[in-house]
C-alpha cells in the first residue's frame, strides 16, 4: 500500500516570497519630491512679496490719513490746554501776593521751546 | 485712608474737559468719518490734500511739535479733508459705500475687497480724474489680478449682485 497524490495534483507551492509592489523608480520620487517643493517655495515667496506689497498699501494709506487725525488731536490737546490755562488765571485770581509769585515762576531754566504742563491741578480722587 | 487709596487705577479718573477753544481760534468741522470710510478714502484724500497735509506736517515738524502753532495748518487739511469725502459722497457714494462696508467687514484688510475696490476706483476716475497710485513701486497691488491672499469670496459676490443692479437700474 502507498500514498498516491490526490486526484488532480497537489496544491502549485509558494517558492516566492509574497512581496507588495516597491512603487516607482527612487529617480522619479526624488525629482517629483524636488518640484513639489520647488512649486510650495515659489508659491511662499510670492505670498511674501504681496503680504510686503498690501504693507505698503496700508501703510501709505496711514501716512495719507495721519495729518488729518494729527490735526484733529492737536485741536483736541491745544483746546485742553487753553481750558487749563483759564482755569489757573482763576485760581489765580484769588491768591495771596506770596503765593502768586511762586505761581508766576518759571518751571524751566530753558525758554527756549514750549512745554506742555505735565500735571494738572485737581481733587484727589478719595476725596471726591 | 485705605491701602485701596494708593492705586489710583482704582479710580474713575474723569478726564473730560467740556470747555471749548477759545474765540480768538476760529471754528472748523471735525471730519467725523469713522475708520473704515476713512481707509477706503485715503488715497483720495492723500491726492487732493497733497499740499496742505505735507504744508501742516512741516509747519509740526519746523515748530517742534508745533500743537498750537500749527492750528490753521491743520483747519486747512481738515477743511480740505471734508471736501474730498464730500467729493467722493457727490459722485461715488455708492461704491464708496461698497467699499467701506466690505472693509468694515474684512478686518480692513484691503487685500480682501479688491472687486469693491475697482469698482470705487473706476468711478472715481470717471468723475474725479483721480486714479490710485502707490508710490515707490512699479508693481501696484491693487491692480493684481491673481493675488495669492484674496480672502472670502463675500465681497465678489456683493460686487457682482452691485454692479448688476446698477445695470438694470441704468
Amino acid at each position: 500500500m502507498q500514498d498516491l497524490p490526490p486526484i488532480g495534483g497537489y496544491e502549485p507551492v509558494q517558492w516566492k516570497r509574497n512581496l507588495p509592489s516597491r512603487g516607482f523608480r527612487p529617480s522619479i520620487y526624488f525629482w517629483g519630491i524636488t518640484g513639489l517643493m520647488a512649486f510650495g517655495f515659489y508659491r511662499f515667496y510670492k505670498g511674501v512679496d504681496e503680504q510686503r506689497e498690501l504693507l505698503r498699501e496700508r501703510q501709505w494709506a496711514r501716512f495719507y490719513l495721519e495729518p488729518l487725525l494729527l490735526a484733529e488731536e492737536d485741536r483736541n490737546v491745544a483746546r485742553r490746554y487753553f481750558s487749563e490755562k483759564q482755569r489757573q488765571d482763576l485760581v489765580r485770581g484769588s491768591m495771596s501776593d506770596e503765593n502768586k509769585s511762586k505761581f508766576d515762576e518759571e518751571i524751566y531754566n530753558d525758554k527756549s521751546k514750549f512745554r506742555f504742563p505735565k500735571y494738572t491741578a485737581g481733587v484727589a480722587p478719595s476725596e471726591r | 485712608m485705605v491701602l485701596g487709596d494708593l492705586f489710583t487705577s482704582r479710580h474713575q479718573w474723569e478726564n473730560v474737559d467740556k470747555n471749548g477753544l477759545p474765540d480768538s481760534v476760529p471754528e472748523v468741522d471735525e471730519v467725523g468719518a469713522t475708520s473704515a470710510p476713512l481707509l477706503s478714502a485715503s488715497y483720495y484724500i492723500g491726492a487732493k490734500c497733497k499740499p496742505y497735509n505735507d504744508d501742516f506736517m512741516l509747519c509740526k515738524d519746523e515748530k517742534n511739535g508745533g500743537t498750537l502753532d500749527c492750528l490753521k495748518e491743520g483747519r486747512r487739511v481738515t477743511r480740505c479733508a471734508i471736501s474730498a469725502l464730500k467729493d467722493i459722497n457727490k459722485y461715488c457714494f455708492d461704491e464708496f459705500k461698497l467699499h467701506y462696508e466690505c472693509l468694515e467687514q474684512e478686518n480692513h484688510r484691503m487685500g480682501h475687497c479688491r472687486a469693491s475696490e475697482s469698482v470705487l476706483n473706476k468711478c472715481l476716475f470717471q468723475n474725479l480724474q483721480f486714479e490710485k497710485k502707490i508710490p515707490g513701486v512699479e508693481q501696484q497691488i491693487h491692480l493684481n489680478q491673481n493675488p495669492i491672499y484674496q480672502g472670502t469670496s463675500n465681497d465678489k459676490k456683493k460686487t457682482a449682485e452691485f454692479v448688476k443692479a446698477k445695470e438694470a437700474a441704468s
